[in-house]
């Protein structure tokens, strides 16, 4: 449905063309990972053919640092414009999966964004095809999660 | 002599990236408004009518195909250049739901300042 590349490709592009600072993928977790400690997850609902989630997953102050990057200014809390940021990275990441996923003639419909931040866990589809994959930047790692669940010929 | 330009989204994030790609593009820009979902964005239009206007699709409250809706249907805002912004930008289906609606062009999320300046050119 969505290949590992692909989901590298539409960060890459994101980073290289909006958010100005460089990005390295990382070999996908194979651990799944469903508590997280001080961070902020950004999440976008997918539905239609596929159930699931787009999310990114950053430690605090890897999320400051590409606010930072993404605004070109200094964020010393996680506060409301560092949400928006990540969230806006979520969505951006949704909207390249649903164009590939629409290219393979299939139908899918994106949420808005919403976020997390703080000590938490997250539910995994019993039953989703799962990936999560790190990508270094500068001030950290953080993580993108894509679940897809469900088979349009069914 | 600039232009003014609306700016509607729900992200704060992008409005300020779109303000700063715009201003990148050397496209002559005397003001900026920004409204937060559709419905800010025609109450604006009912006090002042810019030059262009650059919209988001996925919104809370009045989403960006209902706002397009809103202005064709107005005889006073419907020669307003509208863009659309949205991260569904590589959706044949919804690039041409747009255009239907009246909207000059739409422009893919992520995107670059030359991606900007190229549909600008088109429009005006």
């Amino acid at each position: 449905m969505i290949s590992e590349q692909e989901i590298v490709d539409a960060t890459q592009e994101i980073f290289d063309s909006m958010i100005m600072a460089p990005v390295q993928a990382q070999a996908p977790l194979q651990k799944k990972i469903t508590y997280f400690d001080k961070t902020v997850s950004s999440v976008v609902g997918l539905a239609g053919d596929f159930q699931g989630l787009v999310g990114v997953h950053a430690g605090e102050d890897v999320a400051r640092g590409i606010a930072g990057s993404f605004l070109e200014s200094d964020f010393e809390e996680v506060n409301e414009e560092v949400k928006d940021a990540l969230c806006e990275l979520a969505n951006m990441l949704a909207g390249s999966i649903k164009t590939s996923l629409t290219q393979k003639e299939y139908n899918v419909q994106i949420s808005i964004p919403s976020v997390i931040h703080g000590d938490y866990s997250m539910i995994i589809y019993s039953q989703a095809e799962w990936i999560m994959l790190p990508f270094e930047t500068d001030t950290g790692r953080f993580l993108v999660e894509v679940q897809l669940k469900g088979n349009p010929s069914e | 002599m600039g232009k003014s330009v609306l700016i509607v989204d729900d992200s704060k994030t992008m409005r300020k990236i779109i303000t700063k790609t715009l201003r990148q593009t050397g496209y002559e820009v005397d003001s900026i408004t920004e409204a937060e979902d559709g419905q800010q964005g025609l109450d604006h239009l009912q006090k002042e009518k810019p030059d262009l206007i650059l919209c988001d699709i996925n919104m809370p409250n009045m989403d960006g195909i209902e706002f397009l809706k809103q202005l064709s249907s107005d005889g006073s805002l419907k020669n307003i250049p509208v863009l659309m912004i949205t991260t569904e930008g590589g959706s044949d289906d919804v690039v041409q739901q747009v255009r239907d609606l009246g909207a000059a062009g739409s422009l893919g999320k992520p995107f670059t300042a030359d991606k900007l300046q190229e549909l600008l050119e088109g429009v005006l």
